[in-house]
C-alpha cells in the first residue's frame, strides 16, 4: 500500500543491516561505531541511515552518554535505541524486505570488531 | 603579543600559559554574545569548561567542537574564530607530542569538524561532537592515521545524505 510504504524508509541493504543490528537487542542502547561493527558496515557510513530513522521516521531516539568528558577522560558518546513503535515497524519492514538479503545471498556479519 | 600576531590573521599559541589566556579571552567574548545565539551559548559552555589540568585530550576534543560551534554563528568576530582555531592547532601539536597517534590525528580531527559543517546549522555542534567521539573510539581501538582518515572521508562523502535526512520533515511517520 502506498500509504504504508511512505511511512517506512527505503529498505536498502545497509538500512536492513543497521535495523537488524539494533533489533538484536532492542532494549540495549548502542553508539555509532558499535552499530557499524554489529551491522558489518564500514565506519563512517551509517549516519545518513541513523539520521533518517531518527529524524524522518521517528523509529530511533538518541541521547548523549551520561558522563562528564573531563572525569571520564574521553568524549561522550551518542547512544541510539529503537523506540517501541520503531522496533515493531522495523520488524515488519524487515520481514517484508527479507527476500532482498536472501536473494542476494547476504547475511549480516557476526558482531564484534570494528569494520 | 597575540594582538600583534592577530594582524597576520593566523594566531600561533606557543605554550599553555598563552593557551590559558586564549581560553579566558574566548570565555569573556562568548559570555557577552551568548544571549544572542544558541550556537554561541553552546560554545560558551564548551570554553568555560575547558580546563587543561583535566587532560589535554579532552581540551582538544572540546576545542574542536568549539570551532564548529563558532562557525555556526553569525555573531562572532573573525578574530575569535581565529583564536579558537589557534587553540585547536596548539593542542593538536601538544597532544601529538605526548601520545603520537593515540588520539584522533590532526587532519582527521579537522576533517571531522569539516564534515559536520556540511550539515544544517542546528545539527552541526551535535555531529561535530559525535564525530570527534567516534575518532577517539577508533584511535583507542588502535586505528592508525590511514584508517582514521578513511573513516572521516566516508563521513564527508555521506555528508550530503546525512544533510538531506536532517532537513526532511520531522517525524513523518507520526502523521501517517
Amino acid at each position: 500500500m502506498p500509504g504504508e510504504d511512505s511511512a517506512k524508509p527505503r529498505m536498502t541493504i545497509p538500512t536492513q543491516l543497521v535495523l537488524r543490528a539494533l533489533l538484536a537487542n532492542p532494549t540495549h542502547e548502542m553508539y555509532g561505531l558499535q552499530i557499524c561493527a554489529e551491522a558489518g558496515l564500514p565506519t563512517g557510513t551509517i549516519h545518513p541511515i541513523l539520521a533518517r530513522l531518527e529524524n524522518e521516521y521517528g523509529w530511533l531516539t538518541s541521547r548523549w552518554e551520561d558522563v562528564k568528558p573531563e572525569e571520564a577522560g574521553r568524549p561522550r558518546r551518542r547512544y541510539y535505541q529503537l523506540t517501541e513503535d520503531g522496533a515493531e515497524r522495523a520488524r515488519i519492514a524487515l520481514a517484508q524486505a527479507s527476500t532482498s538479503l536472501t536473494t542476494l545471498g547476504l547475511r549480516p556479519r557476526p558482531a564484534g570488531g570494528m569494520a | 603579543m597575540r594582538a600583534s600576531l592577530r594582524h597576520i590573521g593566523r594566531t600561533r599559541i606557543k605554550d599553555l600559559n598563552e593557551a590559558s589566556d586564549v581560553v579566558s579571552e574566548l570565555t569573556s567574548a562568548l559570555g557577552h554574545a551568548r544571549d544572542r545565539d544558541p550556537a554561541l551559548a553552546y560554545a560558551h559552555t564548551l570554553v568555560s569548561d575547558l580546563n587543561f589540568d583535566l587532560g589535554l585530550d579532552i581540551a582538544l576534543y572540546r576545542s574542536r567542537v568549539l570551532t564548529s560551534a563558532l562557525n555556526n554563528s553569525g555573531f562572532i568576530r573573525t578574530a575569535d574564530v581565529d583564536l579558537a582555531c589557534a587553540l585547536v592547532r596548539f593542542l593538536e601539536r601538544t597532544v601529538r607530542r605526548q601520545h603520537g597517534a593515540a588520539w584522533g590525528t590532526p587532519v582527521a580531527g579537522r576533517l571531522a569538524v569539516a564534515a559536520a559543517q556540511l550539515l544544517p546549522a542546528a545539527d552541526r555542534a551535535r555531529y561535530a561532537e559525535e564525530y570527534q567521539s567516534e575518532l577517539w573510539d577508533l584511535a583507542q581501538a588502535g586505528a592508525g592515521r590511514i584508517r582514521q582518515l578513511r573513516h572521516v572521508l566516508r563521513q564527508l562523502a555521506s555528508g550530503i545524505l546525512t544533510r538531506r535526512a536532517l532537513r526532511s520533515p520531522r517525524r513523518r511517520s507520526a502523521v501517517l
